[in-house]
């Protein structure tokens, strides 16, 4: 999976936990609880929801990676074969 | 031998006078055959006999004596026997009664005939203790029901349903639990003081007509306003709050995460949930609604966890019977609960059925929650952010995780006794995380 | 009278069930009308005057006195390929051959597994209102709306006077037709050309939007009374005739509650296990979440009909009682 296809499947499943995010005016850098109101649960859900569309497992001391865009499209693309 | 009994000819008779025998003995009788005469004060009456067989003897003679009923009048050899001494009278059932119920024969004196016998055992009269009104002291049906009448009895209270049930017509339940609106805090000004569908839509404008989120919201507004100003004018709440030291429980979920994928994966607030259900079967009076006049406790837990809802509003849907989840069910259906809450797809039975809700504010930065009870429940808990703070252990200082747990209570069910009960229990179960 | 301009006449209960019966027997050879008086008296209500004269003795049939003699001949006939028509004076009456529609015009077709149908119609006068005593008032349409093997109507307009008749005729199974003995001088207006009507759906006699008047045969003139008056207090009343009571059109009747939803039944029968309990019972299995307010029920009191003016007015359900009855459910 690339950058493009992994930013895809992220959007795609947060729109389910924050259905009025705009894609374009997200930073991809800033720290996603302050920019979208993101609570433990619905960083969870989105995890999971990543996992059941991609298969990739996110363990519990990689979570941290989560909290930026940036990051949680890198370790998609690093753990997509 | 067969015995020929006087029969009981009417409903209400009891006594007859025999006035002549139509045979003879030594005569063949056969079924249906009338072979005697008798009279009662209605009316004069044929006997027949329900047997085929020789009249063997005849034991009363006509006269003016009133017989009661079952008397035994005469002996008939039924065509099979050979002719023989009379047997001694046994208490055998009558072969020639055409009473309702079977009687065994009787003396002619001295007992009351079977029909008072039957209908003073159906009304649990005593006979030894009865006078008799009829005819030589004999104790007559009247004589029995007069005994048998009991003091009238108290008319039977009028049906009122529980004082405690609102009293809202099936529209307006319906309604209302579509909407997750609380009965109890509805004006009634329908028929027979019942809450009707108008009251229940005058309060709060249907969210199914509505499509756009905003509008969803503001109605979720204002039926929080409702609920809340409700709740803090007429419960009297109480507050308490004690400091949990959550070390062991963030351990011990460390290592449960670990082994767990992230479909699985397990977040604090599961565990200070299932540790207030459990708290909440430890002390029930947390446990319940105000309804009417009093407390109805609960038999189940079914926690309402506070869910805040995007762009505004909050709705805490139960987790039914969260005492008896294990933590990894309770896990999955906390997350589909919030999901589905703010989605906008929660049911009417998460809506209408917490008995304790809790509130998690941690996420937000807070400390210390003051929560307001939601009614018609006694109880809300709030549990704040969970952070390292210095403890004292074993005379010394360490830094672990600590979480502040409050309550507010109702103060006509518990006072602070209770209450103060209730937070420690959920103290001592975090510090036994692998039991949760 | 008949006004050509919009093909309509205005025609009494009564000149309508004669026409059908009249073109009943004009149309079928097989028709022939048969009960107490229906021959030289003209009929007891007068429904069948002028008919011996034009049909003859064989056809219209003076019967003696014996209820059960003449509806089990009314069987027979039917079995024997007959189409009769047998008039009972009144449901009253009736009780005298209950064995026989009961036990035997009900029953025959299923007892001779489906080979025997019995084709018979009857009809029968009913209710209370003229001073004729307890045992001639009864209204015991619901005892014989309880019976599977039968169809019970209730014709409460000109109009299924008129058309019912001809549907029920051509029913290879017994059918009883209940007239209200009140409603025969009800005058209506019926068009010219018009067809018969089926025999199991209720008809909405009056829209309305708060409250649903539930009623059949001889309540329907007393329900649209009180319409009429709820309507000056601004109270919408919907009316709902039943027309036929087995079977029982429950869709309609679901259909109203839910959009009323609040709901008074009018039965001239009493309330005891009578028929205003089988409507209610559907309504609260099918509907109580419609229900905004108790189901009410207006029927006859608890008596024999008294045969004092007073008593029997006192005795049967009466407009103002349903008014009042429709106002406590709007509540407020």
């Amino acid at each position: 999976m690339n950058t493009q296809e992994a930013r895809q499947v992220i959007f795609e499943v947060l729109g389910d936990i924050a259905p009025e995010v705009d894609p374009s005016i997200v930073d991809d850098d800033l720290d996603l609880t302050e920019q979208l109101d993101l609570d433990s649960m619905d960083y969870l859900n989105w995890m999971v929801g990543i996992n059941e569309v991609t298969g990739i497992d996110i363990p519990q001391r990689e979570v941290s990676r989560f909290l930026t865009i940036a990051g949680a499209v890198g370790y998609i693309v690093e753990h997509s074969s | 031998m067969i015995d020929f009994l006087l029969p009981s000819l009417g409903a209400d008779m009891d006594v007859a006078k025999l006035n002549c025998w139509l045979v003879k003995p030594g005569d063949t009788v056969h079924k249906g055959q009338i072979i005697a005469e008798v009279e009662t004060e209605k009316a004069t009456l044929e006997v027949e006999c329900w047997h085929d067989g020789v009249i063997e003897e005849l034991l009363v003679e006509p006269g003016p004596d009133r017989l009661p009923v079952g008397t035994l009048l005469a002996r008939i050899r039924s065509l099979d026997e050979a002719a023989e001494p009379v047997a001694p009278l046994e208490g055998e059932p009558a072969a020639g009664l055409v009473t309702a119920a079977a009687v065994p024969t009787h003396k002619v004196s001295g007992q009351p005939p079977p029909p008072v016998r039957h209908l003073a055992h159906e009304l649990g009269v005593d006979l030894a203790a009865l006078g008799g009104s009829g005819p030589d002291g004999a104790i007559t049906r009247d004589d029995v029901r007069r005994a048998a009448r009991a003091p009238a009895a108290e008319a039977p209270e009028p049906f009122v349903s529980r004082p405690t049930r609102v009293r809202a017509t099936p529209r307006a339940r319906s309604l209302a639990r579509s909407r997750g609106i609380d009965l109890a805090s509805l004006p009634a000004t329908g028929p027979q003081g019942m809450v009707s569908a108008g009251d229940v839509a005058r309060t709060a404008p249907s969210p199914e007509t509505i499509d756009e989120p905003d509008d969803k919201v503001s109605a979720m507004r204002r039926a929080i306003a409702r609920s809340m100003s409700h709740s803090k004018r007429e419960i009297p709440h109480y507050y308490l709050a004690t400091t949990i030291d959550l070390d062991r429980s963030m351990t011990w979920l460390e290592a449960a995460n670990e082994e767990r994928s992230v479909t699985q994966r397990i977040l604090p607030a599961a565990l200070l949930i299932k540790a207030t259900a459990l708290a909440a079967r430890e002390v029930p009076e947390v446990n319940g609604h105000w309804v009417g006049d009093g407390f109805a406790p609960s038999q189940s837990v079914h926690l309402g966890v506070a869910i805040s809802i995007r762009e505004g509003g909050l709705v805490a849907p139960a987790l039914h019977d969260a005492d008896r989840l294990s933590l990894d069910e309770l896990m999955s259906r906390l997350r589909d609960l919030v999901s589905r809450a703010r989605s906008w797809r929660l049911k009417s039975s998460e809506m209408s059925d917490p008995t304790i809700t809790v509130t998690n504010l941690g996420d937000r930065g807070v400390d210390t929650a003051f929560p307001v009870i939601i009614p018609p429940q006694v109880a809300m808990v709030g549990f704040g952010k969970v952070i390292d703070s210095p403890v004292a252990v074993d005379g010394a200082v360490v830094v672990h995780p600590v979480v502040t747990a409050s309550l507010a209570a109702d103060h006509r069910v518990t006072d602070g006794h209770n209450g103060g009960l209730f937070l420690a229990s959920i103290d001592r179960l975090l510090q036994e995380p692998e039991n949760l | 009278m008949t006004d050509i301009d919009t093909e309509t006449r205005t025609i009494t209960y009564r000149e309508a069930m004669r026409e059908a019966i009249r073109v009943a027997l004009l149309d079928d050879d097989r028709v022939f009308l048969m009960g107490e008086d229906v021959g030289r008296y003209g009929g007891c209500y007068a429904v069948s005057k002028g008919l011996l004269e034009e049909f003859g003795p064989d056809r219209i049939r003076d019967t003696p006195l014996s209820e059960a003699a003449f509806v089990g001949a009314g069987i027979g006939a039917a079995l024997g390929g007959m189409r009769p028509i047998v008039e009972v004076m009144t449901v009253n009456f009736s009780l005298l051959a209950l064995d026989q529609i009961v036990n035997t015009a009900a029953l025959y077709l299923h007892m001779s597994g489906g080979q025997f149908n019995i084709p018979l119609v009857i009809r029968m006068a009913t209710g209370a209102g003229r001073q004729v005593a307890a045992q001639h008032s009864h209204s015991l349409e619901g005892w014989y709306g309880h019976i599977p093997g039968l169809k019970v109507v209730t014709p409460a307009t000109v109009e299924d006077a008129r058309w019912m008749l001809p549907t029920a005729l051509a029913d290879p199974d017994p059918v009883i037709i209940f007239e209200h003995a009140g409603l025969y001088n009800t005058e209506g207006t019926l068009p010219e050309l018009g067809a018969p009507v089926d025999l199991e759906t209720a008809r909405i006699r009056r829209r309305g939007s708060d409250i649903s008047l539930v009623t059949y045969g001889g309540s329907l003139p007393k329900a649209m009374a009180a319409a009429e008056e709820l309507a000056r207090d601004g109270i919408s009343a919907e009316v709902l005739d039943l027309r036929s009571l087995r079977p029982i059109d429950t869709a309609a009747l679901l259909s109203t509650v839910a959009s009323t939803h609040r709901v008074v039944i009018i039965d001239e029968g009493w309330k005891t296990a009578g028929f205003s309990a089988e409507i209610s019972a559907r309504i609260a299995e099918e509907a109580i979440w419609e229900l905004d307010a108790p189901i009410s029920r207006i029927c006859s009191e608890e008596v024999p009909i008294p045969y004092p003016r007073h008593l029997e007015e006192a005795a049967l359900p009466q407009v103002n009682e349903i008014v009042a009855a429709a106002r406590e459910l709007i509540g407020g």
